[in-house]
């Protein structure tokens, strides 16, 4: 009799874990709608500072943060109290600060405690990395950096990434972005200004590749249209292009010394083609690629932003 | 009680094994001062331990291993208590016992047919061919025995099996968070591997470890008693062994002790006695037998082991040497693999640094050096950060199976690291600074134009260029004018690569990031040039000194 009674008990138990795994499946994927939207869209084309870019110069990398954040008003302009921060600097390879391959650790730590000064609840650093990513994040020394200032570092994993769609593409119809990217509340885009093989540049558009999830390989055939249709989908709130050493030649994962160069800036905006435009006009790049990258013109066309120079209001 | 003391010596010794496999990786640490490899212990001791390798490796590499004499500790302990290293040591061994004891089987199984002598031969055999300079006890020593299976096949199904049920669970509003913490916890640890590790002959090295364990249905610690060479090599320094299980006056010959030794090791001739080169100090005798009269007894001078006992491990150390002889052109014959097989990428550090062998099909000189210390232990495989490092199964000819070879497909060398040097515990893989690594050849890269998209389809990719690690890349891209580029009217303008060989050192990036489906269009070959011979002798070039800023 205990036999029977138990074995029932067990079935019963059996059945009903079964039943909440499964609810858990059905209802349970916490999906977020993508960065863009109709009004996302609109509000970023109202907002006065569409079309500005700002340039903090000087010696210390920090302080050129500061500076270009306080030209656009303050961080505090875009991370309200409790807001959710996710960061994604360029952890991409396995070099040294002073190679200049990865964002600098200096201003990654400053833009991580201007976060949490203006009363961001929680901020999250990520990138998908090229190398090993163990050693990316190490030697990169931004991971420690922004650990010390009070950021979460995690590893993207393969299993969150999620399917988002650009409605705007010409090419690129859609691609799997990590889900961090699309939870958070303020999503500042990171990167360092370095020269690259067929991309000719790699600024503030093509460092959204680290938030793209499968074999990106794949994206190289017609890259320039690719990214602009990346862009077109997914629009970070803010973007910071750090300019204090930046690699001119063997990119973007030159190793040498020699290939850098130092303008001392950091160049900052909420529309990533503009602060693109800007960087590919006034740094000190050494290839020549006639005035003009074919990703920031398409996304021009596009009206993904102002890819004018002239129609650029720039702030010192 | 002494029992559950082995017990606990054999579970502390196994986790002590699996904590240092599982060490043996980068660490995840963000500190920038963090050495590569953090651990409390090196992570190759048990190898560094182990007197069977000290032995094999000594002899078929010429030269006496550095760490050799960290093995007589384990010698000693032979000669102080027989084979207590296989009973409450040997990871190999508790591996064996937690499977039996999962079993469950309550039954006490009979002896049966005397096997114990192969494991001489087996013994004798690697000893001899080791002196020809053939190393086959690799396969054969437990500790690089369990270490390449755990590293090829239970680490990652054990991997697998925690990733498989908690990853689909990660989305879910209810379970989700619990599972990701689960996770993240455990990869903080290092306890789940990093990356999803893939290796080639899983199969094989699944089924060796199927057919040890299935082994333990038909007899007991099967592999122990009768295939083990460290045991027989162990076994042969029992002989003179000061402690030892002995049987008391109150024996009434019930047999139970015979029955519950899982080597086989009490025997009843004329009088009950324990095989000195069998015991491994289970103390499952002492405690079983009905009459207490099992104990184990401190003895300078006991019985000496008769002659009936030694000689068949004499015959056997004898018919091992007469059988070597016909394996040695067997296991040294090229026919199979060693015929130029392009593909053999050796780890950098495995040949020495000879321009030479860049551009001779026949590499024989370096390999047979190479094999000849590589234990085929696996630690290269578990460390390589990329998973690049797989092991061989005949490319490099019979001898060659299990060694290391890189597959760029499935892990490049990463440019910045030497670990699997640092790791290899018997130096075949020598240690190279990473200024030497990175000038180590240890193949190149060629293009295959039919498969490039640049070349063939007239789109720009570049990608291999774009991750080429090298200070000066060894790969640039030629601006050519073309006149079929897709969704482009008249000419325009594409970047196709083109392959420097004299910078490139067959890291592989290229090959393992091309978008090409299949076989990749830019591909790592061993060889310096496209295989053909040489019609002039090779210029001396001058692949060593190169200006690094």
């Amino acid at each position: 009799m205990g036999k029977k009674s138990s074995r029932r008990e067990f079935l019963g138990k059996s059945v009903k874990g079964a039943l909440a795994l499964g609810a858990s499946f059905i209802f349970g994927f916490g999906k977020k709608e993508p960065l863009f939207s109709e009004e996302t869209e609109a509000a970023t084309r109202s907002s006065p500072l569409s079309n500005v870019v700002a340039v903090g110069s000087g010696k210390d990398p920090g302080e050129n943060t500061l500076r270009a954040l306080a030209l656009l008003g303050g961080m505090s302009a875009f991370v309200k109290p409790g807001d959710l921060v996710v960061v994604k600097p360029n952890i991409s390879w396995d070099r040294r600060p002073e190679q200049a391959a990865t964002t600098n650790p200096e201003v990654v730590a400053a833009v991580v405690k201007e976060c949490l000064k203006a009363g961001a609840g929680k901020v999250r650093i990520f990138d998908r990395a090229l190398n090993d990513p163990r050693r990316c994040y190490r030697n990169s020394g931004i991971a420690k950096a922004a650990q010390d200032a009070g950021a979460e570092v995690f590893f993207p994993k393969d299993y969150d990434y999620t399917d988002v769609k650009f409605p705007r593409a010409r090419r690129l119809k859609a691609w799997p972005l990590h889900r961090a990217a699309l939870e958070a509340d303020v999503f500042i885009n990171l990167p360092i200004a370095k020269d690259h093989n067929e991309a000719k540049l790699t600024l503030c558009m093509k460092n959204l590749m680290g938030i793209m999830g499968d074999r990106r390989g794949r994206i190289h055939q017609g890259l320039h249209q690719n990214l602009a249709d990346l862009n077109s989908g997914f629009k970070p709130h803010l973007n910071i292009l750090d300019a204090n050493r930046i690699q001119v030649a063997h990119g973007p994962n030159a190793s040498l010394l020699a290939d850098v160069r130092e303008p001392k800036m950091v160049i900052a905006g909420v529309n990533a083609i503009s602060v693109d435009t800007y960087a590919a006009a006034h740094l000190p790049w050494e290839r020549d690629f006639g005035g003009m990258v074919e990703y920031i013109q398409y996304a021009g066309e596009m009206g993904l932003g102002e890819a004018d120079l002239a129609s650029i209001e720039v702030r010192k | 009680m002494m029992v559950n003391l082995r017990r606990i010596s054999q579970i502390f010794f196994l986790g002590l094994f699996l904590y240092l496999l599982s060490r043996a990786t980068t660490t995840i640490s963000f500190d920038v001062e963090a050495p590569a490899l953090e651990s409390i212990l090196p992570v190759q001791t048990f190898l560094l331990f182990d007197p069977l390798i000290a032995i094999s490796a000594s002899i078929a590499g010429r030269a006496l291993q550095p760490l050799a004499l960290l093995s007589i500790v384990v010698i000693v302990m032979a000669a102080v208590a027989g084979r207590l290293f296989c009973g409450w040591i040997c990871p190999w061994g508790t591996t064996l016992d937690g499977f039996s004891g999962l079993l469950r089987k309550k039954r006490i199984f009979p002896v049966q047919k005397n096997l114990r002598h192969l494991k001489y031969y087996i013994l004798a055999i690697g000893i001899f061919l080791s002196i020809f300079g053939l190393q086959v006890l690799g396969w054969f020593d437990p500790i690089s025995l369990a270490t390449r299976t755990f590293t090829i096949v239970i680490y990652p199904a054990f991997d697998f099996l925690i990733k498989g049920s908690l990853e689909p669970l990660v989305g879910t509003t209810l379970l989700g968070g619990p599972a990701r913490w689960i996770l993240g916890s455990l990869e903080s640890a290092q306890v789940l591997l990093f990356r999803r590790p893939v290796f080639v002959l899983q199969g094989l090295f699944l089924l060796v470890l199927v057919a040890i364990l299935a082994a333990e249905f038909y007899q007991r610690r099967f592999w122990c008693r009768n295939l083990c060479p460290l045991g027989a090599l162990l076994g042969l320094f029992s002989r003179f062994r000061l402690l030892k299980i002995v049987v008391g006056q109150r024996c009434i010959n019930c047999q139970k002790c015979e029955r519950i030794c899982p080597t086989g090791a009490i025997e009843d001739e004329k009088e009950r006695r324990i095989h000195d080169a069998e015991c491994i100090m289970c103390m499952l005798c002492t405690r079983d037998c009905p009459q207490d009269t099992l104990s184990v007894s401190f003895r300078l001078r006991g019985p000496r082991p008769r002659l009936a006992e030694v000689l068949p491990a004499r015959r056997a150390l004898l018919k091992g040497l007469v059988s070597s002889v016909l394996l040695i052109p067997i296991l040294k014959t090229k026919a199979v693999g060693q015929r130029q097989f392009p593909g053999l990428i050796r780890p950098p550090g495995a040949w020495p640094e000879d321009e030479q062998l860049l551009y001779e099909k026949d590499i024989g000189k370096a390999e047979e050096e190479f094999l000849a210390k590589c234990i085929r232990c696996g630690e290269c495989m578990k460390v390589c950060p990329t998973g690049a490092i797989q092991p061989v199964l005949f490319e490099a000819g019979l001898s060659g199976l299990g060694s290391p070879r890189i597959i760029p497909r499935l892990g490049y060398c990463e440019y910045n690291c030497n670990l699997c040097g640092e790791i290899c515990p018997t130096g075949a893989i020598q240690k190279l600074t990473l200024a030497q690594k990175q000038l180590r050849h240890i193949g190149t890269a060629y293009i295959n134009r039919s498969r490039c998209i640049p070349w063939m389809e007239n789109e720009n990719c570049s990608v291999c260029e774009e991750v080429c690690p090298i200070p000066q890349k060894a790969i640039v891209n030629i601006p050519t004018q073309v006149s079929n580029v897709p969704g482009v009217e008249g000419t325009g303008e594409i970047l196709r690569p083109f392959v420097l060989i004299d910078r490139c050192i067959g890291c592989g990036q290229c090959e393992h990031e091309c978008p090409v489906k299949g076989e990749a269009a830019i591909v790592v070959r061993r060889l310096k040039m496209v295989e053909r011979l040489p019609i002039r002798q090779p210029v001396r070039r001058r692949l060593r000194r190169r200006d690094r800023e």
